[in-house]
């Protein structure tokens, strides 16, 4: 097994993505604001990771960052983003535009209605990337364009290359984004809450798709969601972010089957069972932090069941616990015992 | 001081404002304004259509040249320029405030009633609209300046009637959205009646662009009165408009000769337009941060 | 593990209580303009002849995709909207008929937490100024004092403090928020309640406390509940039956566990096979259910899942099969049960 872990920042061999560091600040005029901090994973060839969180959790965030799509008054202020050896943060931005989005990470969205330019058709949408970079004529470049829409299952293409996005449902609108993020065949697909607006005999069609396309052609996904369902069915890692901060990290069955951190196990614990469980649902109290209200030490400590004194005072550090990685005092291995 | 109940919607657009630093600089114009037209009598020495003879007092002192009696000069009939200037910004804001007021007034009316009970009554109330908007009231303003004596209070009804199909349109779309909003059904759900709904939860919600509406309606409306007094439809002489203290410009030895004649009417139309844009903008931001 | 049989074979059949709500035959279409000179000629059949009962007590799930007209359906109930066709009785009386005064006072009775806790409250209002407006239209004798405290009251049954009252909706989350707005929609002591998405905007830790409230205020109130929501865990945890809409149309009214453990209906078993076992470990292939929903201006001539149905034949493309009730509770709305 590759590592995924790894401390000293060296990209292993099998990495496709390694984010380590990563910290992003938004200036508003109530002041500045991080949004996440020292935010650090590796993402492995042809596997899927998910970076699961609640509103502002800073999974988004995290994501578009490495898209390099922050929003005016966001900075990347600190960390690397290193793909294929290549660190993003230090090439010219006509270069990241150029050879990198669309290229070489692409990027599906949550609402395909707005994502799409409502006045191209589908085929000039898909085909942008190929005419504009990659001088690719454009016969071929649309004879491609009709191969990706039918990977992506989209019944006779050629017909649909020629309708504008209003003249498609929900999933076939959610396929020609993925189909755009495909056509230019990316080592790296980001995918932002990209079954959220979906039905779910729809989501379930497009959760396939990704699965697939992981399968066949080795996509790399970096798969963000609120939902952890769609995490235990996709995902082969997990990342659980809360307010900005990584709180744990490791593969998707331990993680779903020996969570570690309090809030790991909250929120597994707060989603209704489909078995039909009696009684009130386990709940954590509180509410989520919003940015500029993050509580000191442990950012969870306020809603945490174990909080005890030194998780007020002191932010914890990030220990290796079984198969994964977590942000918790409770985890400290020199911890005193009076706190238990 | 604390005007608005704490973190009110109008406390925290307070605040945004006052953080914005040019509506601040255009409030403070337009208040400049609003000052010089309340104090003119004050501000000035001379009456508005006082004549000034030359030295020899035989004739009037036309188009005299800035001095230190008369700061901006002497116009064509020998009256001070800046007396003129001062006596003008009330009669300009008052045309420009008085036809908003009508304005607002009946677009507003208008708005509310064809946005909240749409159907006929909206098809109606909006295709009256389309009539007042394809008017030709340069036309109208003409024909009735040389039927009816001319005042002040046709210039103000002619922008008043121009301008409220704007505040009409803005309106019923803001209500039309409103309309749709989830607290509004739930109002009904509780049991509140319409006059109700319309009074405590559409109108404090279109308030804020209403209020955009009015501060851009009378920069345009101060260009309007300009324009149409200009072209002697306006305001009439021996008033004292901006406009029409223009229209002597008309005269190419003026423009070329005489700039005092025309630069102050000018510049201060342009100032006041610009402060009153200012303040619009201020308060769009103000009210949506988000824009 | 199978808690189901209580509920399913206990001495009372399931539903025969007593009948809180009855719909019959209700339906609400919308003409529709399709081109911008034609006549007004297609028809949007958001729900379409749907027939049910609600029983005092229960929560009644109503589970659907997107144009399946639950939300619609919430509406008409309520009498927010009318309805095109059909009856709604409440506690016995017919209440389509009602004139303004009457359904003034009908509202006391029935109430409706909305979706988006964002928009269902007046940005420009205070929380005060938000939980009193039922009071003052219904409780006009009371004095102000006795509704504030009212209020408060209220404001702490579900969780928040008295002293909130005079804060503004965007100084909470979206979880308080959708407190503010429960409390609201208690603060007439209804019989009924419909909840539409109430918990769908919400984070999932949110989502539980919220859920958590709801079942406490039924158990306190004595409420009735028509809980419309999309996803299928909610409704499972939540209802007492649940009504499974599609295309505007009843597939399947059953109880809980029965709807849960054995769905009779092909589409309420696509729709169970197509979520997520939200166990990593066992990753059994979905059920992928082949195709779209149909748009709901063209509804197909037959039964409305008839495009997309594994089991369809020609008589359910041709004939729309008929609500039939079942000795065991429940309704099933297909030829091939």
């Amino acid at each position: 097994m590759p590592l995924t872990r790894n401390s000293k920042g060296v990209t292993t061999v099998s990495e496709i993505l390694r984010v380590s560091g990563l910290t992003v600040e938004f200036s508003t005029e109530d002041g500045t604001f991080s949004a996440i901090e020292d935010v650090g994973f590796g993402l492995e060839q042809g596997k899927t990771l998910a970076i699961v969180g609640e509103s502002g959790s800073g999974k988004s965030v995290t994501s578009l960052a490495i898209m390099q799509l922050l929003a005016e008054n966001g900075r990347i202020t600190a960390g690397e983003i290193v793909l294929d050896g290549e660190n993003l943060l230090d090439l010219p931005p006509n270069d990241i535009q150029h050879r990198i989005l669309g290229q070489q990470i692409s990027m599906i969205f949550q609402e395909p209605m707005t994502a799409l330019n409502p006045i191209l058709t589908v085929g000039d949408q898909i085909t942008e990337v190929l005419l504009e970079h990659q001088g690719i004529a454009k016969k071929a470049a649309y004879e491609r364009a009709i191969e990706v829409l039918r990977e992506v299952g989209i019944p006779s293409p050629e017909k649909r290359i020629r309708q504008y996005p209003h003249e498609l449902s929900g999933g076939m609108r959610q396929r020609v984004m993925i189909a755009m993020g495909l056509v230019s065949e990316p080592k790296v697909m980001i995918a932002d809450e990209p079954t959220t607006a979906l039905d779910v005999t729809i989501e379930a069609q497009i959760l396939d798709l990704l699965d697939r396309l992981k399968r066949e052609f080795g996509t790399s996904i970096l798969f963000v969601t609120h939902d952890l369902n769609v995490v235990a069915d996709i995902a082969d890692d997990v990342i659980v972010m809360y307010a900005g901060q990584i709180v744990e990290r490791g593969s998707v069955l331990d993680v779903f089957e020996q969570p570690k951190h309090p809030y790991t196990q909250g929120l597994l614990g707060a989603m209704p069972s489909l078995t039909g469980v009696e009684g009130d649902l386990p709940t954590i109290p509180g509410v989520v932090p919003s940015i500029a209200n993050r509580p000191s030490g442990c950012r969870f400590h306020n809603r945490c069941p174990f909080a005890h004194p030194r998780c007020t005072a002191e932010a914890p550090a990030v220990y290796r616990v079984g198969g994964q990685d977590v942000r918790c005092h409770l985890f400290d291995p020199h911890r005193s015992e009076e706190s238990q | 001081m604390q005007i608005f109940q704490k973190n009110s919607f109008y406390d925290l657009a307070y605040r945004r404002f006052m953080r914005n630093r040019l509506a601040i600089i255009g409030a403070a114009i337009t208040l400049a304004f609003v000052f010089i037209a309340v104090f003119a009598p004050v501000l000035t020495p001379y009456g508005p259509s006082e004549f000034f003879f030359s030295a020899d007092g035989t004739t009037y002192s036309r188009y005299a040249a800035p001095s230190g009696a008369h700061l901006l000069g002497t116009d064509a009939l020998g009256r001070d320029v800046l007396t003129r200037i001062l006596y003008g910004a009330r009669v300009t804001i008052l045309v420009a405030f008085s036809a908003v007021l009508i304005s607002t007034v009946i677009g507003t009316i208008v708005g509310l009633v064809a946005g909240y009970f749409g159907g006929i009554v909206d098809g109606v109330l909006m295709r009256i609209v389309d009539v007042v908007i394809s008017f030709p009231v340069l036309f109208l303003l003409i024909s009735i300046s040389t039927i009816l004596t001319p005042s002040v209070w046709i210039v103000v009804f002619a922008i008043g009637f121009v301008r409220w199909t704007n505040t009409a349109r803005l309106v019923r779309g803001e209500v039309l959205r409103i309309k749709e909003l989830d607290f509004v059904s739930a109002a009904r759900g509780v049991g509140s009646t319409s006059t109700k709904i319309i009074l405590r939860h559409i109108i404090p919600n279109i308030l804020a662009p209403v209020m955009v509406q009015i501060t851009i309606g009378t920069a345009q409306a101060v260009l309007m009165e300009a324009s149409l007094s200009f072209l002697g439809v306006g305001v009439q002489q021996p008033t004292p408009s901006w406009g029409n203290m223009l229209i002597d410009a008309q005269r190419s030895l003026v423009l070329r000769e005489m700039p005092w004649i025309w630069i102050p009417p000018g510049t201060v139309t342009l100032l006041l337009v610009l402060g009153i844009y200012f303040l619009g903008d201020g308060l769009r931001d103000a009210f949506d941060p988000k824009q | 593990m199978n808690a189901s049989t209580g509920n399913a074979t206990g001495n009372a059949p399931v539903g025969r209580g007593e009948v809180l709500l009855a719909a019959r035959d209700l339906s609400k279409h919308y003409r529709v303009r399709q081109s911008f000179f034609g006549p007004a000629s297609a028809v949007l059949k958001a729900v379409d002849r749907l027939s049910f009962e609600v029983y005092r007590g229960e929560t009644l799930g109503v589970v659907g995709e997107s144009g399946c007209g639950k939300s619609t359906l919430g509406r008409i109930l309520l009498r927010l909207e009318d309805p095109t066709e059909g009856d709604v009785s409440f506690e016995g009386e017919d209440i389509v008929g009602y004139d303004r005064r009457r359904l003034r006072a009908l509202r006391e009775e029935m109430q409706f937490i909305f979706q988006d806790p964002y928009s269902s409250m007046n940005p420009k209002m205070t929380i005060r100024d938000i939980i009193l407006e039922p009071l003052e239209n219904y409780r006009p004798d009371m004095a102000v004092s006795e509704r504030e405290t009212l209020a408060g009251d209220l404001l702490e049954m579900v969780g928040l403090t008295r002293d909130v009252l005079r804060r503004y909706p965007h100084e909470f989350s979206g979880g308080q928020r959708q407190r503010v707005v429960i409390a609201r929609g208690i603060a007439l002591n209804p019989k009924f309640v419909v909840c539409d998405e109430v918990v769908s905007a919400l984070d999932v830790s949110v989502q539980a406390q919220v859920i958590n409230l709801l079942a406490d205020l039924k158990r306190r109130l004595s409420l009735t509940y028509l809980f419309i929501s999309h996803d299928l865990r909610v409704i499972r945890h939540v209802s007492d039956r649940v009504m499974v809409l599609y295309l505007g149309q009843i597939m399947e009214i059953a109880p809980v566990n029965d709807l849960f453990d054995r769905p009779m209906h092909p589409y309420t078993r696509s729709l169970l096979g197509a979520i997520s076992k939200g166990d990593p470990r066992n990753r059994q292939e979905r059920v992928i259910l082949r195709g779209e929903i149909p748009s709901p201006l063209n509804a197909p001539a037959g039964c409305p899942f008839a495009t997309r149905c594994p089991m369809a034949d020609t008589r359910c493309h041709e004939e729309q099969p008929r609500l039939e009730p079942r000795d065991d509770g429940r309704v099933v709305s297909c030829w091939k049960v």
